[in-house]
Order: structure tokens, then C-alpha cells, then sequence
């Protein structure tokens, strides 16, 4: 019953979603402490690679987010309220390629309560879950968080998992309803395991059911180990695990590591027929370190050793980043990828910097080397630049441009105009 | 009536209107207020002149933010009198317009008569006083708090509030073991997945969503961002070529915030898949010789997920008219299929009955 309900939900979601947006903006603005609103209206151009053939294109998107919150609910035996937007509508000049179209979403709206000092919250609307099976999940749905006592906790949730909404046949969406939970103990700050579970469901047939397990512990506080796994109850199997250490030797080094194994056969919804073939394991392990070498400078690295399809593999990232002054940095970013298959070698130059107080200026050249060809091609190399101007409190107006040529364009140039608004009035004075 | 430059003057007036708008984009543009008044701490300390002789007041500050703790210019001329009488303004003010003490917004609950109550001796928390100059304001740090205030409880049940009047608002830098530093962007998983009551301290969901809403953003966040090379974007530069070796590599990776069906469908649009218009042949020639290189199958148990990419088009996908029961294809199950899926999960799946009908 309950997953016909969130599956005809989830189905309207749009016009669903407009009436819980009129109904959000109204009445609550002016009862509230803080108003934050934020607007970026963008308008790219960029050629599109459809089958070989090239296209140039035109989006114009606005987005817009709203935070409602600090009510001033004395007596009212609610502690906290707020609600939360985040929206966008879209006018594209293209109809046939990805992300293409006449249309308008909402990625997060939801109002979160919490009741009894705190120790009940609970939250309706489209929303994140977050944490242990659900990983991240976007959910049209409720949920809701009660801290017990002594650090121990539980968390639940149910409702329709958002559709995906770029897709073109919508053939295998993950499913129409799911619920779960996690219980948690918390035994000290830093330190907390839980234990998960998640059931999605399409049509009545389930297509996900996890149990996972997680796990943060802080030796000291700047000394933690993390562990965590997803078992996918269907097959026995682990649809992923993963282990970490992090150690903040000192304010100016910090090592890490991490070794994590994933089935990436068992990402796929179990309505798949592709679940049926064949039963894949991805592992990696490795570590690294980041060193301030000087108050200027900074160095990081990190080397992953991999076992992936056919193979072994080998993953490794370095950056050096140089403050040549307050808001002025250069960086130099190094990264390998190279798997039995193919393998790519990038390297990225960039600089950042503020000419004057309301004036930035960024910079990128972005080379990549492939090891086999992609499209009959081995190298790439794109260089973007953009100014940003912070004209006026509150908003900032930036012009992007790149250029270059790819294995997909011979030669490929994309514009980004963007306009930002910011405003908030927290504690009931206007601030922008 | 309209006043209108005339047409000579008017490039003229167009770099002036530019240039005042970018003097003045220069005064509003936000920024860290400074401070105005040099208040010599040092030379106070050197001086031996005790804290409560400027900051009287202090004793009846219940909440930050109260007016009246820094002390007022008569307190100050009552040892420096003779510098402002000599004009030597700039003995205490920094900046030629004399300006007040800046006003900050209280992001903490403090009661300082009520420590005040139970030592008078400042420099148990006060380490360290604010200097002309200093980048960071010496705000003792949460540890000299907890010295003192255990806030177990409040810990536990992640009630910041206790103290921190608005995180989101006034957010911290976190200086344990989940500092934000150079790669957290990618680092930040494990610990989200135990501990992401830490995260929403200061982080709402619609800061998640920037990146996390994927299946419902029209956009990468770094096609919004260009701005912004220093961030550690996932599909920064030419992601459409590296896709193709960042998929294989990690395909659980792209799973994680896309559904299978968001790439078959661009596939489908690049008449990759067997279901679009005059559908292109990616696979080499040895694809359906059973023994041959580059055979199908052999590759379809190291990357199904590759496979899904292009041919999940649920019961049509065009494994199942070889690989159903009684068809040519043999059995597709992998060795041990069997014990861990007996027969009985045929009726409980419609997925198994495309084959077993």
C-alpha cells in the first residue's frame, strides 16, 4: 500500500513538487529569524558530440535556494524549524542530446523539526539520506532521528527514491519505494559504529536490500580509523567495504590509509538482468600524505594500487599548491589512471588570483595523454579562464571560457556566463 | 528629460562609469573587517597593566556582543592623554579616518561574568591577544573550552547548540582528524558514511546537493564553478574522453550517484546501444567467437557493468535471446550460481522469468 502511495508520488513529481514550493515560500518568511536566498543564473555555450556528429549548444539555467530557519517558537514544544530549498529550471536550445530540453527540477526541499531539546528530529520532503546502506540517497519521502540516551541512536526513513530524471526511456529505474534505517552508538565525540539497513523495491520485486556496517573510532584527536561494508543480503556477497586510518602528525603533516574492495555488479538494481552473469570484485589499497612544506607551500600525494577487470592497475595523484599571496595561489596537479585496458597520464596548471579587492581571475590548462586511443585519439588539452567580479554586496558576475582540442573535437570552445545574488537576513537584519 | 553624454565624450563616460564601478565594487565587495584601533597588547603586558583596568566592563558581559567591554577613549587618555593632545593620532588609530571598534555577530555562547565568577586570571583562556597584523584573531580554541567543560552529553547527541549559536552561519575549520585539507573532497566518504551527524553541523543538505543531487541536477557542479580550479572535481577538463578509463576502472564509482540508466541512455543517443536508430558496432571482430580474443563473454565476467552501459534495456537487452532457457548461449550463471539462488527465487524476481518462463 505504502509503496503504491510513494510510487504515484514519486510519478508526479513535478507537479507535486510546484504545489510543495508555493506552499514552502508563503507564509513561513516572515515568521523567521533568517532568510537566506541565493540565485546563479548561467548561460553556456558548448558543442555536444552525438554520434559524430557535433552540434553547438546553448543552455540557459537559473538556480535558486532558500533557507528558512530560526522561527521564533517559544512555547510552542518545537526547538528547531527550517526548511530548505534548492531548485532550477533550464531552457536548452538542443532536443537531442543529454541534459537537453525545456525543464525545471528540485533537488532538496524539505522542513526539519526537532522536538523534545533535540533529541527528535524529523524531516518531510525531497531529501538527502546520508550514511551507513543508504550511502546518499535522494528520497521523496520522511525520516526521522531520535538520540536516546547515552549516546545511542536510531534513524529511520521512508519514501520513493527521486527518479532520475536524464534519462531518456527511464527502462531500468532503481525502484519506487525504499525504507531503512540505522542504529547508532556514539561512545565518545569522533567516535561512533552503526548498523544499517536498506530495502528498495520496483513493481513489488525488490531491487536493492543492504545491510552495512560502519565504523569511525578517534584513538586521539587528530589519530582515527574508519571502517565500513555493504553486504548485499540477496547474494551474501559485499557490495562494498572499505578501511582508513588518518593521522594529523603534526598542524603541518598528515598521512593516510585506505583500502577498499567493491563488486560493482552489485551496484546494478537486482531487476537487472545484468546482475545474472557474473559476479566482479574492484580492490584498491594505498595511502598518502600531505606535507606543508612552508607556511606557502603545500604538497600532496597519493598512490593507489588497483585489481580491476583483466588485472592490476595503478592510480596516483599529486598537487603542489604555492599562496604567492592572501587569495593568489598556483597549483600543479600531476595524475596517473592506468588499468589493463587503457590508462591516462593528466597534468593541470592553474593560478588563482585576485587582482584587486572585488576582481579574481582564474586560469587552467588541462593536458591529457592517454595510453591507447580514444576515438583515434591519444591527447587532449583544454585551457580555460575566467574573471569573477564581486560588483555590488551580495553579487558577483563571472565570464568562463576555454578552448582546445579533443579525442571527441578537433577543436572545442565552451562560455559560461554566470550572474550570483546572495542575501540573508539572519537574525532578523538584512546582510548581504 | 534625459541628460545625454555627448557623442565624443561618451567612450569617455563608458571608462569612468567602468572604473567607478569598480572602485565601488571594491568598497562592497565583502571582506573580514580590520581592525581600527591598535590596542598594543603586547606593550600592555610588557607594561604590567592588568586586563581589567581597560576591560572593566567585562565583569557584566552575560553574552558576546554586550556593548561597552572595549574600553572607551577616555579610558585610553587616561595614560595616553598627551599623545592625542600632541596630534599623534596614529599612536592608537590605524586608519586615517578614525573609526569605532568593529562590531562582530556573537557566534558563541559565553558568559564572561560567570567564568569571571570563578577566576579573574584571563590568561587561563586568553593564550593569546589579538596584534596589528594577525592573520587569524587568537580565539581560544575549542580545547581550552574542554579543559574545563566536558559537554559529554551534548557531544553525544551532537548538540552543538549548547554553545555555537549558528554553525552555519559562523562555521569552523575543523582541526582534527577531519581537517578539510587538500583532498577531502575525495577523503570525505568514509567519513560521511559513520559520522555525518559531524558533517550537518555545519553543512545542510542543499550543500550536499551541490554535488550529491545527481540525479536530479541539469549540470557537474564544475561546469557551474569554472572559476574554482583549485577544487578536486570529479569531472573537471575532458571527462567525456577519460570517462572511458575512469569507468572501467571504478564502475561502482559512477553507480554511486548516476543509475545504470543514465548511461545506456546517452549511449542510446550515440547509437551505441542495440535499441537505437542504426545502431554503430562498437566491438572488435572476434566479439562472438567463442575462444577468440576478444571474445564477449570473457569480457562480460571481468565488466558487466560495461555491458549494462549499453544493452539494459530490461527484458529486450539482447543477451537474454541467445542466454534464455533452450537458446543457443548456454547458461550465463557463474560457477556456484546455483546454491546461493535455488529455483524458488525464479517466481520471486520477474527479471529470472525473461529467461526461465
Amino acid at each position: 500500500m505504502n509503496r503504491e502511495i510513494f510510487g504515484r508520488v514519486a510519478r508526479v513529481g513535478p507537479r507535486w513538487a510546484t504545489l510543495a514550493l508555493l506552499s514552502t515560500l508563503w507564509a513561513p518568511l516572515a515568521a523567521a529569524q533568517t532568510v537566506d536566498f541565493n540565485s546563479t543564473t548561467l548561460l553556456r555555450v558548448q558543442p555536444v558530440w552525438t554520434a559524430g556528429n557535433i552540434q553547438t549548444g546553448g543552455w540557459g539555467t537559473e538556480f535558486i535556494g532558500l533557507t528558512v530557519r530560526n522561527f521564533d517558537l517559544s512555547g510552542s514544544g518545537v526547538d528547531d524549524l527550517n526548511i530548505r530549498l534548492s531548485a532550477w529550471g533550464q531552457l536548452a536550445t538542443l532536443s537531442n542530446s543529454i541534459y537537453t530540453g525545456t525543464t525545471a527540477d528540485i533537488d532538496i526541499l524539505y522542513v526539519q523539526a526537532a522536538f523534545l531539546h533535540r533529541h527528535l528530529s524529523l524531516t518531510v520532503g525531497r531529501q538527502l539520506i546520508s550514511g551507513g546502506a543508504a550511502r546518499v540517497l535522494q528520497l521523496d519521502g520522511a525520516s526521522a532521528t531520535a538520540m536516546i540516551a547515552r549516546g545511542f541512536g536510531i534513524n529511520g526513513y521512508v519514501g520513493a527514491p527521486t527518479p532520475q530524471r536524464f534519462n531518456y526511456s527511464n527502462s531500468t529505474a532503481y525502484g519506487d519505494f525504499a525504507f531503512g534505517g540505522r542504529a547508532f552508538w556514539r561512545p565518545a565525540y569522533g567516535s561512533e559504529i552503526g548498523v544499517s539497513y536498506l530495502q528498495m523495491m520496483k513493481n513489488g520485486y525488490i531491487t536493492r536490500q543492504d545491510l552495512g556496517l560502519d565504523g569511525q573510532y578517534a584513538i586521539l584527536y587528530n589519530l582515527a580509523v574508519t571502517g565500513s561494508g555493504i553486504l548485499a543480503l540477496g547474494t551474501g556477497r559485499w557490495s562494498d567495504a572499505a578501511a582508513g586510518i588518518r593521522w594529523r602528525i603534526n598542524p603541518d603533516l598528515e598521512i593516510f590509509a585506505t583500502a577498499e574492495k567493491t563488486s560493482p555488479d552489485l551496484y546494478l538494481p537486482r531487476t537487472s538482468i545484468f546482475t545474472v552473469f557474473t559476479e566482479i570484485d574492484r580492490s584498491g589499497i594505498g595511502g598518502g600524505v600531505f606535507w606543508q612544506a612552508l607556511p606557502r607551500l603545500g604538497l600532496y600525494g597519493e598512490y593507489q594500487y588497483l585489481q580491476v577487470e583483466g588485472g592490476d592497475g595503478n592510480q596516483a595523484e599529486t598537487r603542489i599548491t604555492y599562496k604567492f599571496a592572501p587569495q593568489n595561489t598556483v597549483g600543479l596537479n600531476g595524475k596517473l589512471l592506468l588499468i589493463p585496458t587503457n590508462g591516462y597520464y593528466e597534468l593541470r596548471a592553474w593560478v588563482m588570483s585576485a587582482i584587486s579587492e572585488p576582481i579574481r581571475l582564474s586560469g587552467d590548462l588541462d593536458y591529457v595523454h592517454f595510453e591507447n586511443p580514444v576515438n583515434a585519439h591519444r591527447n587532449s588539452f583544454i585551457a580555460t579562464a575566467s574573471v569573477n567580479w564581486f560588483f555590488a554586496p551580495g553579487w558577483s558576475a563571472m565570464l568562463s571560457g576555454s578552448a582546445g582540442t579533443t579525442p571527441f573535437f578537433q577543436t572545442a570552445f565552451t562560455g559560461t556566463a554566470r550572474l550570483v545574488y546572495l542575501f540573508t537576513n539572519y537574525d532578523g537584519k538584512a546582510h548581504r | 528629460m534625459t541628460w545625454r553624454a555627448p557623442r565624443a565624450r561618451r567612450p569617455l563616460v563608458g571608462v569612468l562609469v567602468l572604473a567607478a564601478l569598480v572602485t565601488g565594487g571594491r568598497l562592497f565587495a565583502g571582506s573580514e573587517p580590520k581592525l581600527a584601533i591598535n590596542p598594543n597588547h603586547a606593550g600592555h603586558t610588557k607594561a604590567k597593566v592588568d586586563c581589567l583596568t581597560c576591560h572593566e566592563s567585562i565583569f557584566d558581559e552575560t553574552t558576546l556582543g554586550q556593548p561597552g567591554v572595549f574600553p572607551k577613549e577616555k579610558v585610553c587618555l587616561g595614560c595616553h592623554k598627551k599623545e592625542k593632545e600632541s596630534g599623534n593620532c596614529a599612536y592608537c588609530h590605524l586608519t586615517a579616518k578614525p573609526t569605532t571598534y568593529f562590531k562582530r555577530e556573537p557566534h558563541l555562547v559565553m558568559n564572561h561574568a560567570k567564568h569571571l565568577e570563578k577566576s579573574d586570571k584571563c590568561e587561563v583562556c586568553h593564550v593569546a591577544l589579538p596584534a596589528v597584523g594577525q592573520v587569524d584573531w587568537p580565539v581560544p580554541p575549542m580545547e581550552t573550552c574542554l579543559n574545563c567543560h566536558e559537554h559529554k552529553e551534548q557531544f553525544d547527541n551532537g548538540q552543538c547548540i549548547a554553545c555555537h549559536i549558528d554553525l552555519e552561519r559562523f562555521p569552523l575549520s575543523p582541526t582534527t582528524f577531519y581537517n578539510h585539507r587538500p583532498n577531502f573532497t575525495r577523503q570525505h566518504v568514509q567519513i560521511a558514511r559513520s559520522a555525518s551527524a559531524s558533517c550537518t553541523a555545519c553543512h545542510a543538505q542543499t550543500f550536499c546537493a551541490d554535488c550529491h543531487a545527481a540525479r536530479t541536477r541539469p549540470m557537474p557542479p564544475e561546469w557551474i564553478q569554472p572559476d574554482r580550479p583549485d577544487r578536486n572535481w570529479i569531472h573537471w577538463g575532458d571527462y567525456l574522453s577519460k570517462h572511458t578509463v575512469e569507468a572501467r576502472a571504478n564502475p561502482a564509482a559512477c553507480q554511486k550517484c548516476h543509475t545504470i540508466s543514465f548511461c545506456t541512455d546517452c549511449h542510446q543517443k550515440q547509437r551505441l546501444t542495440s535499441n537505437s536508430d542504426n545502431p554503430l558496432n562498437p566491438h572488435p571482430a572476434s566479439w562472438l567467437t567463442p575462444g577468440g580474443p576478444s571474445f564477449h563473454g570473457t569480457a562480460a565476467r571481468n565488466d558487466i557493468v560495461s555491458c549494462a552501459a549499453c544493452h539494459d534495456q530490461g527484458a529486450a537487452s539482447n543477451c537474454v535471446s541467445c542466454h534464455r532457457v533452450g537458446a543457443g548461449g548456454g547458461n550465463p550463471h557463474p560457477s556456484g550460481w546455483n546454491s546461493k539462488h535455488p529455483a524458488s527465487d525464479i517466481t520471486r524476481n520477474a527479471m529470472c522469468l525473461t529467461c526461465h518462463q
